[in-house]
């Protein structure tokens, strides 16, 4: 499974790719928007980490961008955010993301989501 | 003598009971009194001997009530038998409208009898009265005797065959209505001739009719009730050892005549008297009443003056209304002007006047008023609670008159029932305005409650969002302690290869979490009011960038001060300038790229204390700089300011501290990083000059 971790704090992406890595994935990182939106249509991660605060861009900016190119369709994203909020959520999934992960999370936590159907 | 009263239709006769010593003449009266009068409505008056005979006469006023349109009323009286009493049968005589001459049935009697009638002849002969003229019915009594003369015997022994003739038993009252009434019609039939009222269709038959309806109601009673009640006889035991001669008779006759006359009007003069209390109670109740409707003093006070005038007619009454400054004269009555007023002492004499009733005439006097017109005594009765009267009444009694004691209590009286009254009023107006003004508190305080429970949910609300935003922070560095503690937990095959790895990282967000549980703490502490001694800000600074070191070195920062005094005195306490210092310097170092410089300054003028923190880094985050510079919500709190992410706590703390002294702080955006100024106002030093 290829998991693309993408955020601006370096301690968690740090912290997914040892975690994940040690379940068996294989992990690859990015600290920008931009970054993110370069590794998803060259690598085409299985599951994409998807930070919703980058400096550059916001989470929901980049689904835009992923929505609209057909070599993107395959991966599934999740938002990752500080804070549970409904109306954000409604607005993620409809641009793509299969759902919201709530900041702070463990790799095995995050695991465990992907496990669900 | 009849009175005829043609414009009262009033007709009043005299009749007299005639007759022999012992005759039954008292008894008669009595009968008449007991079984007309039941209820003992007059009273008859009755003087007698030891020997219970009559010594003057007896006197009984009946009323017979309306007889085609006129009211006749009728004096009976007896005259005593005795011979020696002549004088007072002829005066009691006198005047007579008709005569009852009631003869005794005893056989062994018929002589007096005979003597009395040519008695009665001779004192009608001497009162210049004619026999012809009266109204005379014979009434044979004591038919009940068990051996009674006849009626024929007893007239022929009288020679008075033809005179109208009755039987009797007084004593058990038999008979007594029917020769009253007989004689009654006898008067009224000669009185209708002589005064012609058959021509005005007063025929005989029909008077005689009228009177007959009259006695109807007691045609059938008998004597045998209850005896007549003490007081509806005035009747008088007088013991003689010795018959009376004439001239004492005569004398005594007199005395009791006049005391008769003294009490008669002495009972007039009472039942005027109470009749007269009667109507000054009457509108004393009604005044008081009245006053209870009326909605204002001056509306309850203005019903007094004509009512005043209702029982004293004579007077002239004037109420003043106790206003600030001058008496206001409300009621006049009648209208003029008060004497008071032209001689422009309303003032002086009502303020002055404190008794319950001040008689004006002599202060009057003294002060040479006289007032035009002439005017009797004059008084003055404070209306209202004693002492500071709501208004005064003056009466003016008419020219020569004074007021009297029937007059002083009637002003008395109306005094007590005014007064409470007005204070009565006085006091619920009182309580109304209490009330409003109750109401008024109630809804400011409700106000006012609310506002403080709007205040308390906001700070509610508040403390909520601290929380949640504390709790997040505090989450964050013991998820990544957990994730690298799960990992080496599931996989302890990889201990070996990354195990000091993740030890380290363990460690340092272990440090982290600490020092945000070190913020907290600092926060209930920052909130506390500001207190200790103040601090030197050179030492503070120094003590900081060696504790700092360690995390500077770990970036290969290198932290360079520069300060113009070697001591730096600001009235901040120790604990909240370490902090202070801490936060800015850690967060300075935090945010620059490893190997950099920070600078720091510490400058002074007369004024305040600078400190500046100079990074080389991304500098701080756009987004916090930007809330650092928002104008603090009121009372530095607020529950946007939290809600929003990015914030730190130490950043907040800072804030917090400089607010506490009245410092401020500013965050200038330099290419690359930052410069963060902190300045703190010196004690005593004058407000800052207006920006710009």
């Amino acid at each position: 499974m290829k998991i693309l971790v993408a955020d601006d704090d370096r301690l968690l992406r740090r912290i997914m790719v040892d975690g994940l890595g040690a379940e068996g994935a294989t992990c690859s990182e990015a600290a920008t928007g931009a970054e993110a939106i370069q590794s998803v249509l060259r690598d085409r991660p299985d599951i994409c980490l998807l930070d919703h605060n980058f400096p550059d861009m916001d989470g929901l900016s980049v689904l835009r961008t992923l929505a609209t190119r057909p070599e993107a369709a395959a991966t599934r994203v999740f938002l990752l955010t500080g804070s549970e909020d409904a109306a954000l959520r409604e607005q993620a999934v409809a641009l793509g993301a299969r759902g919201l992960l709530r900041k702070p999370v463990t790799p095995s936590q995050v695991f465990a989501r992907l496990r669900e159907p | 003598m009849v009175q005829f009263r043609s414009t009262e239709r009033e007709i009043l006769f005299k009749v007299v009971y005639y007759g022999p010593a012992l005759g039954g003449k008292t008894t008669n009266l009595e009968a008449l009194h007991e079984i007309t009068d039941p209820e003992s409505k007059t009273q008859l008056t009755s003087l007698k001997t030891s020997e219970d005979r009559t010594l003057f006469f007896d006197f009984l006023p009946f009323e017979l009530g309306e007889i085609e349109g006129y009211r006749i009323r009728i004096q009976l009286y007896t005259v005593p038998g005795q011979v020696q009493y002549n004088t007072t049968r002829k005066v009691v005589l006198a005047g007579a409208d008709g005569i009852v001459f009631v003869a005794d049935s005893s056989p062994d009697r018929l002589r007096e009898n005979f003597t009395a009638w040519e008695n009665m002849k001779a004192n009608l002969l001497a009162n210049r009265m004619a026999l012809e003229t009266l109204g005379v019915v014979i009434q044979a009594n004591k038919r009940d005797l068990p051996e009674s003369a006849p009626v024929d015997q007893i007239l022929h022994t009288m020679r008075a065959e033809g005179t109208p003739v009755t039987e009797a038993s007084a004593l058990t009252g038999e008979g007594v209505i029917a020769t009253f009434q007989l004689l009654i019609q006898t008067v009224l039939r000669g009185f209708a001739q002589r005064f012609k009222l058959v021509q005005k269709n007063a025929s005989p038959s029909a008077l005689d009719e009228g009177v007959a309806r009259v006695f109807a109601p007691y045609a059938d009673r008998r004597r045998g009730g209850a005896p007549p009640s003490e007081e509806s006889v005035f009747s008088a035991q007088i013991p003689l050892a010795q018959p009376l001669s004439e001239t004492e008779q005569l004398e005594a006759a007199l005395q009791s005549t006049t005391r008769l006359a003294e009490q008669y009007q002495e009972t007039e003069r009472l039942s005027r008297l109470y009749r007269d209390r009667l109507r000054e109670m009457t509108t004393l109740n009604e005044v008081g009443a009245a006053m209870a409707g009326a909605g204002s003093t001056a509306g309850a006070l203005e019903l007094v003056g004509p009512r005043v005038r209702e029982i004293r007619p004579r007077w002239t009454v004037s109420l003043f209304l106790s206003e600030e400054g001058a008496p206001r004269l409300l009621v006049r009555d009648p209208a003029g002007e008060d004497p008071l007023l032209q001689a422009g002492l309303a003032s002086g004499v009502l303020q002055g006047s404190r008794g319950k009733l001040d008689r004006l005439q002599e202060r009057l006097g003294e002060r040479g008023v006289v007032p035009d017109p002439p005017l009797g005594e004059a008084a003055v009765i404070p209306l209202g609670p004693p002492g500071t009267p709501r208004a005064h009444l003056v009466v003016y009694a008419p020219e020569g008159h004074a007021l009297g004691i029937e007059d002083t209590r009637f002003l008395g009286l109306l005094e007590r029932l005014v007064s409470p009254r007005l204070m009565a009023m006085d006091l619920l107006a009182e309580i109304q305005a209490a009330n409003e003004r109750l109401e008024l508190r109630v809804v400011e305080r409700t106000a006012e409650l609310t506002d403080a429970l709007e205040r308390l949910k906001e700070l509610d609300q508040l403390k909520r969002a601290f929380l949640n935003s504390v709790s997040h922070e505090m989450r964050t560095p013991l998820t990544n302690v957990r994730s690298y503690a799960d990992l080496l937990l599931r996989y302890p095959d990889q201990i070996a290869a990354r195990g000091p790895e993740y030890l380290q990282v363990i460690s340092e967000e272990s440090q982290r979490l600490e020092a945000l549980i070190a913020d907290l703490l600092s926060y209930t502490r920052v909130k506390e009011p500001a207190r200790g001694e103040p601090c030197d800000l050179a030492e503070v600074l120094s003590e900081m960038v060696e504790t700092l070191k360690p995390r500077a070195d770990a970036k290969y920062i290198q932290v360079q001060v520069q300060k113009e005094h070697p001591k730096v005195v600001v009235p901040v306490n120790r604990e909240d300038a370490q902090m202070l210092v801490r936060q800015i310097l850690d967060n300075a170092i935090k945010y620059s790229p490893d190997g950099v410089r920070v600078k720091v300054f510490l400058l002074e003028d007369p004024r305040k204390v600078i400190f500046a923190v100079r990074d080389f880094g991304a500098g701080f985050p756009k987004e916090q700089r930007e809330r650092l510079m928002e104008p603090l919500p009121e009372g530095g709190k607020g529950v946007a300011y939290f809600k929003k992410p990015g914030l730190g706590l130490g950043m907040f703390l800072v804030r917090e501290v400089l607010a506490k002294y009245g410092g401020g702080l500013h965050i200038e955006a330099m290419e690359p990083g930052s410069n963060v100024v902190v300045e703190i106002p010196k004690p005593g030093a004058p407000p800052p000059e207006p920006a710009g």
